[in-house]
């Protein structure tokens, strides 16, 4: 019996040990049959270069980056990190992720500090310098600060780019401090392989109408839009122009993109700030619900406490009481200006 | 009178506090000289025993200095409250009270004197951390004796925290803050106080106990509610807030934010004011000194 037991749970133990290995092996970068390697990167010492994947990416740099969002229909995360320092930078090695639009792509970007970089082999660094440099484009996109985005037509493009070579365009100077805070939008294009927007232009919505400001014409980069204050001259579109623009400012879209890794795992991944647009609804309302109930409601407590307590009449200090009253109708007014302008706003 | 009390009670407290300043002052000023021996020892190629037992050294130090903060403010709390109790409901009350000052002069004398040194505590350990980022940084050409650059970072990381506040707000966002912390500071006082004086007033013996296991249980209910307000309710209206504001102008955005910030502190104003009021009432009538 005893042998019988002992047989069963042996068996038992290596039949587990045999599906845990099993389970484990792919995320572990290896199965039974054969083991797949990942690709392992290396950095070269002036760290211009990063060698990997059969490959050699060299460093990219343009004055365009700062205008340019990273915006495939998926994104491949390689699974082995990479000890990086951006080139001519000092300070301590960080352990990043390496990704790109696809695997053996020719273009692959990584983050250090929250700012991306872009390393390119040949035949990436031509396909980049033309997508700069190129008047023209196949897709134009506009997006918003969230990254939803929309389709825009070409001769939408071409009528903005127009506005600086009509001279009879109403214009507004605006200090870039005060654009800042403006509802705004990117105006730009795509490349061929629809993996990077290039900003070409900044539409705003301001009082009395939308307003563009071409980054092309003005030799601006949209990193640096805000930097330092400037003046800008704005031009303002006419009648037709804003009603598309407004049409397409209603259909923006949220975007969700797969994210592949190496080990064949995918999973979509926002590239929104909010998460959806019904559970921004929601949030609003209960804002509303809750503000009535602590700005409003709650008050009427200590308004009500501090101005019966001194007519009870046993109080030898009803002075204290009526200041609590004052506490609460001062939380009651600002409770109430805060909703009214929530209202307004 | 007021005047009077306010300088007894604080004298009090000065007596002993100076101690616990220097000790911690001077405390820093070690620890930040051992940091900045310990950052050299470890900028070198090679690790000798006696960098690696300075680095044990620090690391002891360090822990120590932390328990020491600790129980200085613990220390200045248990200096400031036991006066609060032993002058008002201890044997010494009797003597208090038949001071020729009215009962609200006496508790607002004791509320200014252990706001200002909670204050004081404050600045305390902020001037410790002071001095820690300004001698702990090791010398550089440009800096050889105090590296000042490092505490001008950490100045700027912290008005980076109001970044988004936008340039012209960034005052009005700090002055709100301050006004809030006060504003906790002053609830926290009027809740000791409350709890102290319904401890004396319910309990015939051990009176203090009874305050502290008041205080106890009521901070715990408050910390709850605090959470819950601020953790879940809280998160959830700054998010709200977000969406509302999305397409706001810059100046209708600020505005919404600090009315908010204004409201949750003039909230514990409030909570702060009917606390005063309800120790207020019962030092007037239902004291119990037997």
């Amino acid at each position: 019996m005893r042998k019988r037991l002992f047989c069963i749970f042996v068996c038992s133990f290596l039949l587990l040990a045999a599906c845990l290995g099993v389970a484990a092996a792919p995320s572990a970068g290896a199965d039974l049959l054969g083991k797949q390697d990942y690709i392992e990167w290396t950095l070269s010492e002036d760290r211009t270069t990063i060698t990997g994947n059969g490959r050699s990416y060299t460093y990219y740099t343009s004055r365009h980056l700062g205008s340019m969002v990273i915006l495939p229909e998926s994104y491949y995360r390689y699974a082995n990190e990479l000890d990086f320092l951006p080139p001519g930078k000092e300070g301590a090695y960080a352990s990043v992720q390496i990704e790109s639009a696809r695997r053996d792509a020719e273009i692959i970007w990584l983050s250090y500090e929250g700012v991306f970089f872009i390393y390119v082999t040949e035949s990436g660094r031509t396909h980049l310098d033309f997508f700069f440099n190129s008047k023209a484009a196949s897709e134009y996109r506009l997006i918003d600060d969230n990254y939803n985005q929309v389709e825009m037509d070409g001769d939408l493009m071409t009528s903005l780019n127009a506005l600086y070579q009509w001279s009879q365009a109403p214009t507004k100077n605006y200090k870039s401090t005060a654009l800042e805070g403006k509802p705004q939008y990117r105006v730009g294009k795509m490349d061929d392989h629809e993996d990077f927007f290039l900003a070409c232009g900044m539409i705003f919505s301001l009082a009395d109408g939308y307003y563009y400001l071409s980054l092309v014409e003005e030799e601006l980069t949209y990193s640096r839009l805000y930097d330092s204050e400037q003046i800008y001259t704005l031009y303002k579109l006419d009648d037709a122009d804003a009603e598309r623009i407004g049409l397409l400012r209603d259909n923006l879209e949220r975007v969700r993109v797969p994210v592949i890794y190496e080990d064949g795992i995918e999973y979509e991944e926002d590239l929104n700030r909010f998460e959806d647009d019904e559970e921004g609804e929601g949030a609003a309302a209960l804002l509303l619900v809750l503000l009535v109930l602590f700005g409003l409601v709650t008050p009427l407590v200590p308004i009500i406490l501090g101005l019966v307590m001194p007519l009870s009449g046993h109080l030898k200090h009803p002075k204290h009481w009526y200041a609590l009253a004052i506490a609460g109708v001062l939380w009651l007014i600002v409770g109430g200006v805060l909703l009214i302008l929530l209202a307004t706003v | 009178m007021f005047r009077k009390l306010l300088k007894y009670d604080f004298k009090f407290v000065a007596r002993w506090w100076w101690i616990i300043a220097t000790s911690l002052l001077g405390g820093s000023v070690i620890g930040a000289l051992l940091l900045r021996g310990t950052i050299a020892t470890m900028g070198a190629e090679e690790v000798s025993t006696a960098s690696a037992l300075l680095v044990i050294l620090f690391a002891l130090y360090i822990f120590a200095f932390v328990l020491a903060l600790v129980a200085g403010s613990i220390v200045t709390f248990v200096l400031l409250y036991w006066r609060f109790y032993s002058h008002f409901f201890s044997d010494e009350g009797y003597l208090t009270f038949t001071l020729p000052v009215k009962r609200r002069t006496l508790l607002l004398a004791k509320l200014a004197n252990e706001m200002i040194w909670q204050i004081a505590q404050v600045l305390l350990i902020l001037a410790c951390v002071l001095v820690f980022l300004l001698i702990a940084p090791p010398a550089t050409q440009e800096h050889p004796v105090i590296d000042i650059t490092v505490l001008q970072g950490a100045v700027r990381g912290f008005f980076a925290i109001f970044g988004g506040a936008g340039d012209g707000a960034l005052p009005l966002f700090i002055i709100e803050g301050a006004l809030f912390l006060l504003g906790l500071l002053l609830f926290q006082t009027c809740l000791v106080h409350f709890c102290i004086t319904i401890g004396a007033v319910v309990a015939k013996k051990h009176k203090l106990l009874a305050g502290i296991g008041i205080y106890y249980g009521v901070n715990m209910v408050v910390s709850g509610i605090g959470q819950l307000l601020f953790g879940l309710l809280g998160g959830l209206m700054v998010y709200g807030l977000e969406e509302f504001l999305v397409n706001a102008e810059a100046s209708a955005s600020i505005g919404a934010r600090a009315l908010l910030l204004l409201l949750v502190t003039l909230a514990v104003y409030t909570l702060a004011v009917l606390l005063y009021c309800l120790t207020q009432d019962k030092l007037d009538h239902k004291l119990n000194l037997a």
